[in-house]
């Protein structure tokens, strides 16, 4: 189940290049590259961690579509 | 070495961890076949002074030993099992394996037959009180 995210968009639109963003949440850029396009899905403490770097929430950055949710 | 921070790098160093361990034990595993097709006397390939052997049976005995955590949660939704129970089964296999080295030993040493039962009897146990930790009630 891959989580989708908005972190390119926010990334963007906050003036954030990958690579500061990578240092700020201690991973490489290609981390953050893998995320954005979806080819890999962050722990909750990555995903918080750049949330926090954000300055956004949770929800407003991850979400997992709602027919591949686990019911 | 540089630490590792990334947490998807040190996921793949695992990944990459746990495929040096298959391909270590197929190696291991090739040269006990290899050994057996030249035919090598069993007692000498089932030896723990054949390093081949001794290798696959060391990384086999610590998975079985390590793969407890992930049995144990597995076995989360069933009923504890008592005190009574687990006491009665220790006391059963440990007369199982007791007989089993007394059998081993040409019916002699009852002794040194209970100390050996004792051993695969205490991890047994151990594993089982570990699992039982994790069943409900």
């Amino acid at each position: 189940m891959m989580a989708q995210n908005r972190v390119r968009e926010i990334r963007s639109r906050v003036g954030m290049a990958q690579k500061d963003l990578a240092a700020q949440v201690g991973v490489t850029r290609q981390t953050i590259s893998l995320i954005e396009k979806g080819d890999y899905n962050p722990t909750i403490n990555l995903c918080l961690n750049i949330c926090y770097a954000l300055g956004y929430k949770l929800d407003d950055l991850f979400w997992v579509d709602e027919g591949k949710r686990r019911s | 070495m540089k630490r590792i921070k990334d947490e998807r790098l040190i996921i793949r160093n695992l990944e990459n961890v746990r495929w040096a361990f298959g391909i270590e034990n197929l190696a291991a595993l090739a040269i006990l076949a290899s050994e057996l097709i030249n035919r090598r006397p069993w007692n000498a390939i089932l030896s723990l002074k054949n390093p081949a052997f001794l290798l696959v049976f060391i990384g086999s005995m610590v998975l079985v030993v390590l793969s407890l955590n992930v049995a144990g949660p597995i076995e989360g939704g069933k009923r504890k099992l008592s005190t009574r129970f687990l006491i009665m089964a220790f006391l059963l296999e440990w007369l199982f394996w007791g007989a089993f080295f007394w059998m081993a030993l040409a019916f002699s040493q009852m002794l040194l037959s209970a100390i050996c039962g004792l051993i695969p009897e205490l991890v047994m146990t151990g594993s089982t009180l570990y699992i039982n930790r994790f069943r409900e009630g």
